[in-house]
């Protein structure tokens, strides 16, 4: 249906209609449960009760709307399926299954939470930048700030940017595949998506809540009803990471090319998998904690209460919360390992090493949590979790090691995507290190509630994955856009953001040090110095997204035409079109050779590289 | 009347990539119940609240078992492209398991169990994640049925109709190990 009105330039109402129509049935199914409920309990409709039923429908109606409702409940009791999932830009605004539409439909929305997240985070630093209370009204909306940013940027940038943006567009064609295995799961898998980020951003409309993105209890049992926003949102975010976890795997598994052995998988497709699997695992333990939080105010119920056991919040968020570290982390390094071989022309080092790492440290992942928890548990809980935590830093060091043994005496090109790609590796060995000071029991409680804490997960998520995020956007930007960006604001923006990234963050470090405690508006006179500094840093740090905005944007319409492969690389997605065709490939690729050996052949002209990995030969059908 | 459409015929490796996809699902949705499970036996150990309704858990157990059966025989149906039959064997299933609901509902207006105390607290969440896994295997099994009744499936394509049913058992087994743990250990 698509492919026919292609060429036809679609109007506004075309584009926002699934949407709006969406945002009509939330309303509306919002407002009659919430109504509802209010009647058979003779309560308000904006008493907790009411809040979350009226999410739930909410939730519903939202779905079906967007197009759940002629795509897959009309079709389930044997009605044909009506749905028309679009053409050019208005497929990005609908419920679609093309996995490539989805990936870019996961890399607005993250895009989207990331401004919205981003510009909470330079109010932050106005309030941050005298020490007395000025930007906010008050403390409370200071902290509602804080949380909003960092539920944001943890819950709907950082695992959904790489994982459902590069996950769903790249993995199909990583691995030789036309779709995923379940497209209309995965259809729908986004549209949890945007109610989570709403849910968050709206929370203020309940009164907030100033637990941070943690959500700890007893804190969060005490707090406005927004808590029960960030119950919801979470939950609702959670369950599109399943769903996605469940899709990559079986299409990783069951859908590889011929010849794409075990060993010669892409490392992109490896940390997918290791991460997809730490998803499926670990989502739903952080599901049970946030309708625990949610029973909590609406039963009620008192498992954090002060009757209860606020502990237990804190172990199951963390024993999800941990292994989410690394589900940010894995894709990122998988994609460093395969930006880093394509621009060093070097075979990569430590294929099966750096492959050995990523699953290890899926499984120490989950052993590590308590180290979040060291000044809130028994001393007997210390140690053990100490050395695990400091043992997962040596599976870390196997990608460094693959990383620096491609590097030595390769034939570097610093491409915006090679530059991005080494500064979130510099970046991240500065998160990693300043880490064993907060894994280390007795170094912990001295830096622990301080803005070393600030610092050092800033420069592991958004000095590690955001930094790896860009590297991966301007590498693939040209397969998703097929237009060139322009590189000498490419990597203007690389270098912008390096510098200003660093002299924002590394100033916390210093004034964590000096005792400036975390999630607090105001602070002693004598640290002014060091929070203006990283305030006019941080504003300068936000300004240089927007270089990138317009130079990704203006580049996607007035760019040079991308030829198939710009980057000479030898994975199967340069193997198709620039940008691919809705089954990816024309004939289903055969796979005689490994990813990432180069040196064998000749230095590849740009654009005119032949894959030799491949061969064209059609494969009759995907049936066997 | 127009003969029926069936949906397209599913290649064998179709059919193995759903299975693999599918029991990943299934894996996903057990660590829900592990969670739940673990955290009955952290705050209430394995004591259980005097006055929980044995008698009303054992009837809404019984009725999900005696549901498996019907669900069994439309899968067999299926397989050998009877629609009509499997389609009474999905409805037959659908009912016992809307039995089974409402006997779940009634047992959360009726328990006695504050749902404050350390058991009472952890009872309402098992049943209550059960209670939602049983509200989509219903959907499930009503569609099936609507489909099947339409003649939709085929001896070539029932997949959906096995996994539909597979997903039912895993509700019924989840709320037998809830009976065993909740109502008795």
């Amino acid at each position: 249906m698509s492919a026919h009105t292609a060429s036809r330039r679609a109007n506004f109402i075309e584009i926002s209609w699934p949407i709006v129509r969406a945002t009509v049935f939330a309303g509306a199914g919002y407002f009659a449960a919430a109504f509802g409920v209010a009647a058979i309990r003779h309560g308000s409709y904006m008493d907790q009760v009411s809040i979350v039923f009226g999410f739930a429908l909410g939730l519903v109606g939202w779905l079906l709307g967007g197009g759940a409702l002629e795509a897959w409940v009309l079709p389930w009791f044997g009605h044909e399926n009506t749905w028309n999932e679009g053409h050019g830009i208005t497929r990005f605004f609908r419920y679609n299954t093309d996995h490539k539409v989805i990936g870019v439909q996961y890399m607005w929305a993250a895009g989207f939470a990331f401004f919205a997240a981003g510009m909470i985070a330079m109010g932050m630093r106005a309030e941050l930048f005298t020490p007395q209370l000025d930007f906010f009204t008050n403390r409370a909306w200071y902290n509602t700030a804080m949380s909003i940013h960092g539920s944001l940027m943890l819950f709907s940038v950082s695992v959904v940017a790489i994982v459902g943006g590069f996950g769903n567009y790249f993995v199909p064609l990583l691995v030789g595949a036309d779709d995923m295995v379940f497209p209309q799961v995965n259809g729908i898998s986004w549209w949890f998506v945007l109610p989570g980020i709403m849910a968050l951003l709206l929370s203020p409309l309940l009164g907030g809540f100033e637990t941070g993105w943690t959500g700890y209890a007893p804190l969060a049992t005490t707090d406005e009803a927004g808590q029960l926003f960030y119950y919801l949102g979470v939950f609702s975010l959670g369950i599109s990471s399943m769903l996605t976890g469940v899709n990559v795997i079986a299409t990783a598994v069951y859908m590889r090319a011929p010849g794409l052995t075990w060993n010669r998988l892409p490392m992109f497709v490896w940390a997918m998998i290791v991460t997809s699997v730490l998803n499926v695992l670990w989502v739903p333990v952080i599901g049970v904690d946030m309708m625990m939080g949610v029973m909590d105010r609406v039963v009620p119920t008192a498992f954090f209460g002060a009757k209860g056991f606020p502990l237990l919040w804190q172990d199951l968020f963390w024993l999800f919360g941990h292994p989410e570290v690394y589900i940010i982390m894995l894709t990122s390094w998988g994609l460093w390992l395969e930006i880093i071989p394509v621009f060093t022309r070097k075979t990569l080092f430590g294929y099966r090493w750096a492959v050995i790492g990523f699953v290890v440290i899926a499984l120490l992942s989950g052993t590590v949590w308590v180290h979040h928890m060291f000044t809130a548990v028994s001393a007997a809980r210390l140690i053990p979790f100490m050395t695990d935590t400091e043992i997962i830093s040596i599976p870390t060091g196997f990608i460094y090691l693959s990383v620096l043994g491609t590097l030595f005496q390769g034939r570097v090109r610093l491409t915006t995507p090679m530059l991005f790609a080494l500064f979130s590796a510099l970046n991240f060995l500065i998160g990693g290190g300043t880490g064993i000071f907060l894994a280390d029991v007795p170094s912990d409680f001295q830096l622990q509630d301080t803005f070393f804490v600030v610092a050092h997960f800033h420069y592991t998520i958004l000095g590690g994955m955001i930094f790896a995020w860009f590297a991966g956007i301007y590498y693939w930007f040209p397969k998703f856009s097929g237009r060139m960006y322009n590189e000498f604001w490419g990597k203007f923006h690389a270098w912008w953001m390096m510098v200003f990234f660093n002299l924002t963050f590394f100033t916390m470090f210093i004034s964590g040090l000096n005792g400036m405690n975390r999630r607090i508006a105001t602070y002693l006179p004598d640290l002014t110095r060091l929070n203006q500094f990283t305030s006019i840093n941080a504003w300068a740090f936000g300004a240089g997204f927007f270089v990138a905005l317009v130079n990704l944007l203006v580049s996607a319409y007035r760019g040079e035409r991308a030829p198939a492969n710009p980057w000479g690389g030898k994975t199967l997605e340069w193997a198709t079109t620039s940008p691919p065709p809705h089954e990816n490939f024309e004939t289903i690729p055969i796979v005689r050779g490994d990813f990432y050996s180069y040196g064998d052949v000749e230095e590849p002209e740009m654009g005119v590289f032949p894959n030799p990995s491949l061969s064209p030969h059609q494969h009759t059908t995907g049936d066997d | 009347m127009p003969a029926p459409v069936t949906y397209e015929k599913l290649t064998a490796r179709q059919v193995r990539m759903y299975w693999g996809g599918f029991w990943l699902l299934v894996l996903s949705e057990s660590m829900i119940f592990v969670t739940v499970f673990a955290v009955r036996f952290l705050m209430a150990y394995a004591n259980v609240a005097p006055d929980v309704d044995k008698l009303l858990g054992g009837l809404v157990t019984l009725i999900f078992v005696l549901s498996v059966a019907p669900a069994r025989g439309a899968v067999n149906e299926i397989r050998k492209g009877n629609n009509d039959r499997a389609a009474g064997g999905l409805l037959a299933t659908a009912l016992r398991g809307t039995l089974a609901f409402a006997g779940v509902i009634v047992d959360f207006f009726t328990e006695k169990i504050p749902a404050a105390s350390r058991f009472g607290e952890s009872y309402f969440l098992a049943a209550g994640y059960h209670a939602l896994h049983i509200v989509i295997g219903l959907v499930v099994l009503y569609a099936l049925y609507s489909s099947a009744r339409k003649g939709r499936f085929s001896v070539d394509n029932h997949w959906s109709v096995e996994a539909g049913v597979v997903f039912w058992n895993f509700v019924v087994i989840l709320y037998i190990i809830l009976y065993a743990i909740y109502f008795w250990v």
